[in-house]
């Protein structure tokens, strides 16, 4: 499984570069903007995408397939892109926390156990994005992956603007339900833990030489 | 032992069946599976590896079950695919780091003294080699991790051919240990002839012909003569016949013909031709 980590970690720093750089003007945006968390927690979000961008890399140059022949098990093969992903959230993540930190320090030097709520909140959440497209991507191929992630998306503001009446109304009642948050974290991270199963079972069965 | 042993193999999809092929590989020797595009040729390796799941029957690799801790049996085949599958941002250097901690019996320094005999740029991106490097890097990877058995798809396809002779001859030398063999895939007849003891013909999923490379050279071959002469020969020695304006040329079971008629040698890509064609008399 080293090789495997190895080889998606030359990967990560040779096609997301740009999300990097990107990462960067978002955090000394955050810097500028006094008020606004959104320009520091955004790297959290944008490391998200790893996982479904390495996979569609091993589309495009047949790795999917090639990596059939070497001596690895499904399990082995789907847990590196989890693995992955929680790593560079991980470290996305302590960044913007140490971001948030200095930046708060220069600013009110206010509450470190609010910024890790913080952070720690944008980092279950995005835990979604790949929750809901690899095992998509695995079963239908990266694109349609993406494509299921929309449509769930959607699926989901369309229900919750019916069940709830409104949109604009959610953030009121997320704010007035803060207690439940907790169970809605752990939620997100169980079906976290959920998708990583199910795209293991899906590997196991699809057959890996068939294109 | 015998490298590989196929028995009874099918595997139906939507539109292709691969229909009950068997054939035997002896371990320190090349076997060439020879077919046109979409015979079964691929779908053959990669039921072998497992990478396709078989509908029937039983495929033995180094005397041990396909589906029996196939991992451990991967350490020992060394496989190039038709698509390579290196990614392209990656150069030789990073993919034997990367390799080195794939294979457990990784062997670094014959991978980069590989590297340097075949001239591949160990700091060039894949997506910059030709396809002649990208081959020959495949192969590289394929003979470093003590690999007893080779599985090579479509090896040679879109070499051109002084590449394709430092290729074939990377195989040879690695038939000269007793223990290494080789199964390789190609519709590039002439190279197998070159390089194989075992031929098998595929054609639309089934096997036409399995048979040592000797006996089939041996035991065809061409006559070139006129119709009349043709038409004294016994009908049993006849495998093809064509007759033109200008003579006839047959194919023949050499055992059968007078020896007072001159019969050529048949080449393996002519045999194939003509029991793909389905005109046997």
């Amino acid at each position: 499984m080293r090789g495997l980590l190895l080889k998606d970690f030359y990967m990560t720093w040779k096609y997301l570069k740009m999300i990097f750089l990107i990462d960067i003007v978002f955090i000394v945006m955050s810097f500028v903007s006094d008020d606004n968390l959104l320009f520091a927690l955004m790297p959290i979000m944008l490391s998200g995408v790893t996982p479904i961008t390495l996979l569609a890399y091993d589309e495009r140059s047949h790795w999917t397939e090639y990596c059939g022949a070497l001596p690895y098990s499904g399990a082995q093969i789907v847990s590196t892109k989890f693995l992955v992903g929680l790593i560079m959230q991980t470290v996305t993540s302590l960044i913007v926390f140490i971001t948030l930190l200095i930046r708060e320090g220069f600013y009110w030097a206010d509450d470190l156990v609010a910024i890790l709520v913080t952070v720690s909140i944008i980092f279950i959440i995005t835990l979604v994005f790949p929750a809901v497209c690899i095992p998509f991507s695995m079963t239908f191929g990266t694109e349609k992956g993406r494509l299921a992630y929309y449509a769930i998306i959607i699926l989901c503001a369309g229900v919750s603007t019916i069940a709830i009446g409104r949109t604009d109304d959610v953030p009121y009642m997320l704010a007035n339900k803060a207690e439940k948050l907790p169970v809605f974290l752990i939620g997100l991270a169980v079906f976290y833990v959920f998708s990583w199963l199910l795209s293991i079972c899906i590997y196991k069965r699809k057959e890996a030489g068939k294109v | 032992m015998n490298a590989l042993e196929i028995k009874n193999l099918s595997k139906s999809f939507k539109g292709f069946k691969l229909d009950n092929i068997g054939f035997t590989l002896p371990s320190g020797c090349i076997l060439g599976l020879v077919g046109e595009n979409g015979a079964g040729k691929s779908t053959t390796i990669k039921l072998i590896l497992d990478m396709l799941h078989k509908d029937s029957g039983s495929i033995k690799i180094l005397g041990r079950e396909n589906t029996d801790n196939i991992r451990s049996i991967k350490e020992d085949v060394g496989v190039v695919m038709d698509a390579a599958g290196i990614p392209e941002c990656l150069n030789a250097r990073q993919v034997g780091k990367i390799m080195r901690g794939t294979f457990e019996n990784w062997n670094n320094g014959f991978y980069c003294d590989t590297l340097q005999k075949l001239s591949i740029p160990e700091k060039k991106p894949y997506k910059d080699l030709s396809r002649g490097m990208k081959m020959k890097l495949g192969i590289a990877i394929a003979v470093s991790h003590g690999s007893k058995l080779l599985l090579l798809d479509e090896p040679t396809s879109g070499l051109d051919p002084v590449v394709r002779d430092e290729v074939v001859e990377m195989f040879n030398e690695f038939t000269r240990d007793e223990n290494h063999s080789i199964l390789i895939s190609s519709h590039i007849v002439s190279d197998l002839e070159k390089l194989c003891d075992y031929i098998a013909f595929l054609h639309k999923g089934k096997l036409l012909l399995f048979e040592e490379k000797d006996v089939l050279l041996g035991e065809y071959g061409v006559v070139h003569c006129t119709e009349e002469q043709l038409g004294e020969l016994d009908e049993e020695a006849l495998v093809h016949k064509k007759v033109t304006p200008y003579g006839a040329q047959a194919i023949v079971r050499r055992e059968m013909i007078p020896h007072s008629m001159t019969v050529s040698p048949i080449s393996i890509e002519e045999l194939f031709v003509h029991m793909v064609k389905e005109e046997a008399v």
